[in-house]
């Protein structure tokens, strides 16, 4: 999978058989400890290609647990259920920006210690952009729509540190992940009704998007040598790595919509498998030195053992699966309410490096990545609800809503579920437009296992602001 | 890169498959069918547009024509949200108007009639609107004014159209004067005058006839 850690080789010369004894130690244990960081990678940050964390598409939805598969009647149908452009009468621009703040904190447990730190990052960005264009008709409804949406937030941050001291020797390490980016899904979309009371709609998409990784890790082992009255921290290693990875991809959505009653109406989505591409290229730095730091006289800094740019570079194709989506929603008066369900079983998803069959290493790879998806990806269902009051008079509308977004892995990694809980306020402005505002709250922890010495918490706040304006 | 999956290929077939079961962009043309027609009595698209309710008399009826659907009743009350919601964009371009080339000023009207005042939901074929707001009576609803006791006198339809609320409160649709409907609409009329009489004897005005 991406954010590989470098090779580490190489070795050097040493001082005394302690100290080489510490330095082979320390340059086998780097690696196992950064892939250990890595599945933490690949589960919390990079989780967005993998896993099913829409970061939202539209005030309107998220200001109601995200529920939009019945009840969307603007552009926001180009993702939810295209079939739900039928209903949009007038050309209507739709655009919308969004805002995360996102907290990390992480709990490692060393020794009966605990090392707790924290981290945020704040992000504000377009994240939605969209035509609808109704064609006129005599009967029934004809509608396209163009649209781009920002479906997937690479956005996080998290940090660690830790030192555990066995007797006479101590271990620390520390390192922190910074990630930004996100995937755009481009979408072309038609709806029409087919029946007085059935829509059907098909919206295809071309995913794109960058990911941009960074990675600082350090890591010592410290002896203190009774004969030389020394501690001896040997060695240090530094980890420097940056790696981008730019994604391409084609997905496709169909829907229906089909009116049951005049207070029920029904929506059906599925979305066909996402063929992601995805070339990575960056460089990993690679430094380790011998410090011998005695009690009697200042710090001696023998050499440097080495230090090493590898440059990482890999493609490789990710197909995640199906998507099965169902939502109900119901008019009372001037109460909406909705409810949505999605399914994807994730353990159906595929990877491949694109020319794994040269590449040991890349053939390693491939083979723990495709073991992780059988063994520890799951089937997922995330279940919504929502609600939203109007005040017609006004113009105003009151929104809440919640939703439960199962991390797809196994159980194992998780300490506390993904949910969200939402709020949102609606305006109509004269009868051309209108502004949604939408507040997401909600988080999940997770765990390198059970019961796990490694916790990483996160908490989002979203905000949302998406205007329609129809002509 | 990726390979277009075959459930795409099969949607998009299917899609195609289905144009033109229930949507009609074009009315087909219908009169003076045969050998003898000349070019002058094809009629074009806009006569048909402007005309539709001298042979369809139940076209503003839910599920045949336009006009249908299940909206909310905050829609006619506050006809900004009919507007923004459900009132199609060519209903105010023209689409239904002779004067549809005269130029901006023109644009929202239907005759000398502005879109805006007809109300947020009454298409530009049913005239003699607005629609004026019936207070709340459980069911809500609205009705063109001048259709209580007398017809009115259309220019498409020969009759007044009464927008009036079906059953469950938020199904509304326009139902046109028994005179002007045909006998798959009789049920309908006869349930909705009752409704109407209901209404107006709550409203403490005579009922219509």
């Amino acid at each position: 999978m991406h954010h590989r850690q470098p090779q580490v080789s190489g070795t050097g010369r040493c001082l005394r058989v302690l100290v080489l004894a510490l330095i082979g130690a320390a340059v086998i244990l780097w690696p196992i400890r950064a892939v250990r960081a890595q599945v933490h990678d690949d589960i919390a940050l990079s989780q967005q290609v993998l896993s099913s964390d829409l970061f939202g598409a539209d005030a309107r939805a998220l200001g109601m647990g995200n529920t939009n598969l019945a009840l969307s009647r603007d552009g926001s149908a180009l993702i939810y259920n295209p079939a739900n452009l039928a209903r949009i009468k007038r050309i209507e621009l739709r655009a919308g920006l969004s805002h995360l703040k996102l907290d990390s904190k992480t709990r490692l447990l060393a020794g009966g210690t605990e090392f707790p730190e924290s981290h945020d990052i704040t992000k504000t960005k377009i994240n939605a952009l969209s035509l609808t264009v109704p064609v006129p008709t005599y009967r029934g409804s004809l509608v396209f729509g163009f649209g781009v949406h920002r479906l997937n937030s690479f956005d996080g941050v998290k940090g660690w540190h830790g030192r555990v001291a066995y007797g006479d020797t101590a271990q620390a390490d520390s390192g922190r992940a910074f990630e930004t980016g996100g995937l755009w899904k481009w979408s072309a979309a038609g709806a029409m009704d087919i029946s007085p009371r059935l829509s059907v709609g098909l919206a295809v998409h071309l995913l794109t998007g960058r990911d941009e990784y960074r990675f600082n890790g350090t890591s010592d082992f410290s002896i203190y040598d009774p004969q030389s009255n020394a501690t001896v921290t040997d060695p240090f290693t530094q980890t420097d790595q940056s790696n981008g990875i730019d994604f391409a991809g084609v997905s496709a959505t169909a829907g229906l919509t089909y009116t049951l009653s005049s207070t029920l109406t029904a929506g059906l989505t599925v979305e066909t498998p996402q063929y992601l591409t995805a070339e990575e290229s960056g460089t990993a730095e690679e430094a380790a030195w011998w410090i011998l730091d005695t009690l009697s006289s200042a710090y001696v800094w023998e050499r440097q053992l080495y230090d090493s740019v590898f440059p990482t570079a890999s493609n490789y194709t990710v197909v995640r699966p199906f998507t099965f989506g169902f939502g109900l929603a119901g008019t009372f008066g001037h109460l909406n309410a909705a409810g949505d369900l999605h399914f994807t079983d994730w353990s159906q998803t595929d990877f491949s490096y694109d020319n794994a069959d040269l590449d040991p290493v890349l053939q390693a790879d491939e083979a723990a990545t495709l073991r992780f998806i059988q063994d520890d990806l799951k089937e997922a269902l995330s279940w919504h609800l929502g609600a939203e009051y109007l005040f017609p008079e006004q113009g105003l509308t009151l929104r809440a809503g919640y939703f439960r977004d199962p991390l797809p892995v196994d159980s194992r990694f998780i300490e506390s579920q993904r949910q969200y809980v939402t709020a949102g306020v609606g305006f109509l402005i004269d009868r051309v437009m209108t502004l949604d505002l939408a507040y997401v709250h909600g988080g999940y922890e997770l765990r390198n296992d059970d019961p796990g010495t490694y916790f990483a918490k996160y908490k989002t706040r979203r905000v949302f602001v998406t205007f329609g304006y129809r002509i | 890169m990726a390979r277009i999956h075959p459930a795409a290929v099969a949607t998009v077939a299917i899609l195609f498959g289905v144009v033109g079961c229930y949507t009609i962009l074009q009315h087909p043309i219908t009169e003076n069918e045969g050998p003898e027609r000349t070019e002058s009595d094809v009629h074009s698209q806009e006569y048909y547009r402007q005309n539709c309710l001298d042979c369809h008399a139940d076209y503003a009826t839910y599920p045949y024509g336009y006009f249908y659907g299940f909206y909310p009743e905050y829609y006619f009350e506050n006809p900004r949200w009919g507007y923004y919601y459900a009132y199609p964009w060519w209903w105010d371009h023209g689409w239904y108007s002779q004067d549809a080339e005269a130029g901006p000023d023109s644009l929202g009207a239907v005759g000398t009639t502005k879109a805006e005042r007809r109300g947020g939901m009454v298409p530009p074929y049913v005239d003699r609107a607005p629609a004026v707001s019936v207070p709340s009576t459980g069911v809500g609803g609205y009705r063109a004014p001048g259709s209580e006791g007398t017809p009115g006198k259309g220019t498409a339809g020969g009759g007044s159209p009464t927008v009036s609320p079906a059953k469950g409160g938020t199904k509304t649709r326009i139902v046109l004067p028994a005179d002007t409907t045909g006998p798959g609409d009789q049920k309908d009329q006869t349930s909705d005058k009752s409704e109407e009489k209901k209404k107006a004897t709550r409203r403490g005005v005579p009922p219509p006839p």
